[in-house]
């Protein structure tokens, strides 16, 4: 019962854990003001990582977003000490609190052992192009890396031409798009030329047919999968991928070997 | 795991007026794609209901899914009053000749309200004969489906589209509201299936996918790794859409 979709799709169908290792690159902890969610703590999370077969969450706190975003950073920090090689941590900071940001990274890096950035300067309502993100993205190519900055199509504060303005600048910071899925045709064509950007799929819906269409323009090597859990659902996400019509091979890099390179690239070991 | 069939809520066919990545212009199309996934039964709109005019897409689905037993046809209703549509009465007569036994209304796109003197005749009759009547959100504010479910106690309402920001305002009106019911597919919040069924009972879901919109793998998967006991997801699966669609008196 595959319909021409692969093993993996076969064991989604049935409700088992995946057998090919995946990584998902952009995952939050913890309860949100916005909307309701249950069990958006890491042993929730790590319940339905086990039942999916999800290997690795890359994780930032909501807390963070608001001001106190130390408060965020110990509670992901917390959460990769209970959970040895499964959560893999964003440092974040709150670029309204400018004489915080470079503290607060230092401490993640040096004491919490993150090697990772998310931004998110839509809640910050800090365009990703201003001065005060000059700081994170020096950081960030002294200590070597990654970030992963939410965008989406023509927001105010992290438009995907944003996206590709910093990623220019910065050719030694490697950036993840997340939400290129937003307008996906637009994020490639901006980073079809930036060796360092990279396209994150997460979206609330999985449009049918979405990725199949979107790869015939990219690259696999360009695309990650992430899923914006522990809001929306992991399996639902995941199913973007498994279940989309193309080579298992393709589904591997997007799923695990993409996200793979970057991380260990950045010093971070996989388990 | 449970082995599954799935009854799906939630189909469409027929050519969209706008862009989407995928489409189903008919029948045969959904079931090759559908049967393999263990969706093998559901609930079909045509896309020209609600982008055309119910009279019209109303006529094709019938049309389109003849004798394919398994996949009912959902017509789009309108109010009555402007003559463009059969009163009521006419209505279920030719919904019963046509095997109809649910019903999609998308008050915000066809500009009416649900106030009593708009839909009250057409829900008096609805509720009377227990057709099932699916109210995508955010078409209906959960006010108007609370006042329409408490004055309507007998007729069974499936929201449908319901988004994964809803809990706050869709909890609340599933404990006021026992009639009220919700399909999966657009209600992707990390363990949320878990959590309805919990808090209301796996009676309340009832499975669907959006499809050909939304990929149906998706909505398959998130039932199945559901940490809810296999009895329960039988019900949300089909279970409770047999129930439902049982009880229709036409």
């Amino acid at each position: 019962m595959t319909a021409g979709y692969g093993p993996l799709a076969e064991a989604m169908l049935h409700g088992r854990p995946l057998t090919e290792p995946v990584i998902d690159i952009h995952c939050h902890i913890g309860q949100y003001y916005v909307f309701y969610a249950p069990d958006q703590d890491a042993r929730g999370m790590i319940d339905v990582m086990d039942a999916v077969g999800v290997k690795h969450a890359a994780v930032s706190a909501h807390i963070s977003w608001a001001a106190e975003a130390a408060l965020g950073n110990d509670l992901v920090a917390a959460a990769c000490r209970s959970y040895p090689g499964r959560f893999i941590g964003y440092a974040s900071a709150n670029p309204n609190y400018p004489e915080t940001v470079l503290d607060e990274l230092k401490r993640c890096f040096d004491e919490l052992g993150f090697r990772l950035i998310k931004l998110h300067p839509s809640v910050h309502q800090y365009r990703l192009i201003d001065k005060v993100y000059e700081l994170v993205f020096e950081f960030a190519e002294k200590r070597g890396a990654p970030i992963l900055t939410h965008t989406w199509d023509r927001d105010l504060h992290c438009s995907l031409e944003m996206a590709a303005e910093v990623s220019r600048r910065h050719p030694a910071v490697t950036f993840l798009w997340a939400h290129a899925s937003s307008s996906f045709d637009r994020a490639y064509e901006l980073a079809a030329d930036l060796p360092n950007a990279y396209l994150e799929l997460c979206y609330s819906v999985v449009l049918n047919g979405q990725l199949e269409y979107f790869l015939k323009s990219a690259p696999p090597e360009k695309v990650l999968f992430g899923s914006d859990f522990s809001f929306i659902s992991l399996p639902q996400q995941l199913a973007r991928v498994v279940f989309a019509k193309v080579p298992e091979s393709v589904k591997r890099k997007i799923l695990y070997e993409n996200s793979a390179r970057i991380l260990e690239a950045a010093g971070v070991a996989l388990l | 795991m449970a082995d599954l069939e799935f009854f799906d809520m939630h189909l469409s066919i027929g050519r969209p007026r706008g862009p989407q990545f995928h489409i189903a212009p008919d029948i045969k199309t959904l079931k090759d794609e559908l049967v393999p996934l263990g969706i093998t039964g559901g609930l079909v709109k045509h896309s020209l209901s609600l982008e055309a005019h119910p009279s019209i897409g109303n006529a094709e689905i019938v049309s389109a899914l003849a004798g394919s037993a398994d996949f009912m046809p959902v017509w789009a209703v309108l109010p009555h009053w402007t003559g463009e549509f059969p009163a009521p009465e006419e209505l279920v007569r030719q919904m019963a000749r046509s095997h109809v036994r649910a019903v999609v209304m998308y008050p915000a796109q066809h500009s009416f309200s649900l106030r009593d003197s708009v839909v009250g005749r057409l829900f008096d009759m609805l509720a009377r004969l227990k057709v099932v009547l699916l109210l995508p959100q955010p078409q209906a504010a959960f006010a108007a489906v609370e006042e329409l479910s408490r004055h309507w106690p007998s007729l069974p309402v499936v929201l449908i589209d319901v988004g994964h920001t809803m809990a706050r305002e869709l909890y609340p009106t599933l404990a006021a509201c026992p009639n009220v019911y919700v399909e999966t597919s657009t209600y992707m919040v990390h363990r949320g299936i878990e959590d309805l069924c919990a808090k209301f009972g796996p009676q309340r879901l009832l499975f669907g996918s959006r499809y050909p919109y939304y990929n149906p793998g998706a909505a398959v998967a998130a039932l199945q790794y559901a940490r809810i006991p296999d009895q329960a997801k039988t019900l949300i699966a089909s279970g409770n859409a047999n129930v439902l669609l049982g009880e229709v008196k036409l």
